[in-house]
């Protein structure tokens, strides 16, 4: 037999919750005046990437058993940009077995480690405090830093396709 | 043949179709609210027998549902139910999902190592994925924030992370953006 997974249907199993973690419903619609109007039509490529330094990624599920990659987390390196990625544990190690390089020397990646979410939720959000309360001008030579890590992330990601499907013909490729 | 839509990009429908004989070709989504679509379909295409190399799509590229105490995805679960229901073999199953190491959990549902489903693991999609994308000069003057957070569909880990946010007054440094109810 087969069954039904919820009523009200869903794909989504979302029971990670943490008393400690505020997860109430947004009630309002907010929009920084630097994405005004451009949160929903940025698949690929926004002229406001160019203005910050770190993707906060918020993949479309957090609790899951594997890495779930989708276009929020190939936005920031079609953009060439560094990321935390608020997503399923070994998702970074996924995006090293394809070849791009991440950022272990300024963001304390550990967090892609962890399995359970709450420590991991913890882990990202201090990993996230550590960035983000930095001076611009050392923002400004960390990004420098990784420019050429950036640029091959760019090239990695553009040939993807061609590598991948490879592998179809040849599995050990 | 009966085809639908594809999230499959060309370049990976010619590798396929090429490697393949393909009889079949789904996306999840269209049954996965209700299996009955996918028995009737099954049941179209069902034969007396199959040659080696014919495939049916299922392009899984959308999130299953897990409980806590059940091994399975429902939806897979659920998927492999039917094909045991119709009489159709496994091994004519071509996941085509983004579920990147989904294979393990396919062994256990498929014990037999001669039927077993062929799954190609892969984030590139249509919906995922551009051969398109233009290179962008990096110039780090231009950097006026640290962080961008755009969270869009509501779910729970973003209800949370804007939370985080907000409460550490990192709004100001962090260019936000999140869907209140419609």
């Amino acid at each position: 037999m087969t069954y039904l997974v919820t009523n009200p249907w869903t794909r989504v199993n979302e029971t990670w919750t943490d008393p400690n973690i505020n997860c109430v419903p947004v009630t309002q619609t907010y929009c920084d005046l630097l994405i005004q109007g451009q949160a929903n039509s940025t698949r690929f490529q926004v002229e406001f990437y160019k203005h910050i330094a770190v993707d906060i990624v918020t993949e479309t599920v957090y609790n899951y058993p594997y890495p779930h990659v989708t276009e929020k987390t190939l936005r920031p390196i079609s953009c060439k940009r560094m990321f935390i990625l608020v997503a399923p544990p070994g998702t970074l190690k996924l995006l090293h077995s394809k070849g791009f390089k991440t950022f272990a020397d300024v963001i304390d990646e550990r967090y892609d480690d962890e399995i359970d979410p709450i420590c991991r939720w913890h882990m990202i959000c201090q990993s996230i405090k550590e960035f983000v309360i930095k001076p611009l001008d050392e923002i400004h030579n960390i990004v420098q830093h990784y420019q050429d890590t950036l640029e091959n992330n760019f090239q990695i990601l553009i040939n993807l396709e061609k590598i991948e499907c490879r592998k179809i013909y040849d599995p050990n490729s | 043949m009966i085809t639908s839509p594809t999230l499959m990009t060309a370049a990976y429908c010619d590798a396929i179709y090429a490697k393949y004989s393909i009889i079949g070709h789904l996306e999840f989504k269209q049954f996965d609210r209700d299996f009955n679509i996918l028995e009737k379909y099954l049941q179209l295409i069902k034969k007396d027998q199959f040659s080696h190399n014919e495939r049916i799509i299922i392009e899984h590229q959308d999130c299953d549902y897990y409980l806590k105490d059940f091994p399975y995805g429902i939806g897979l679960y659920n998927l492999f139910t039917v094909f045991k229901k119709i009489d159709i073999p496994l091994f004519t199953i071509l996941l085509f999902t983004n579920h990147i190491g989904i294979s393990r959990e396919i062994n256990a549902l498929a014990p037999d190592v001669h039927d077993r489903p062929t799954v190609i693991e892969s984030f590139i999609t249509k919906t995922h994925y551009t051969n398109n994308y233009q290179p962008i000069q990096l110039e780090v003057d231009q950097i006026q924030r640290p962080g961008l957070c755009m969270l869009g569909q509501p779910r729970v880990h973003r209800h949370a992370m804007y939370h985080f946010l907000e409460k550490e007054n990192f709004l100001p440094l962090v260019a936000t953006s999140i869907q209140g109810p419609i």
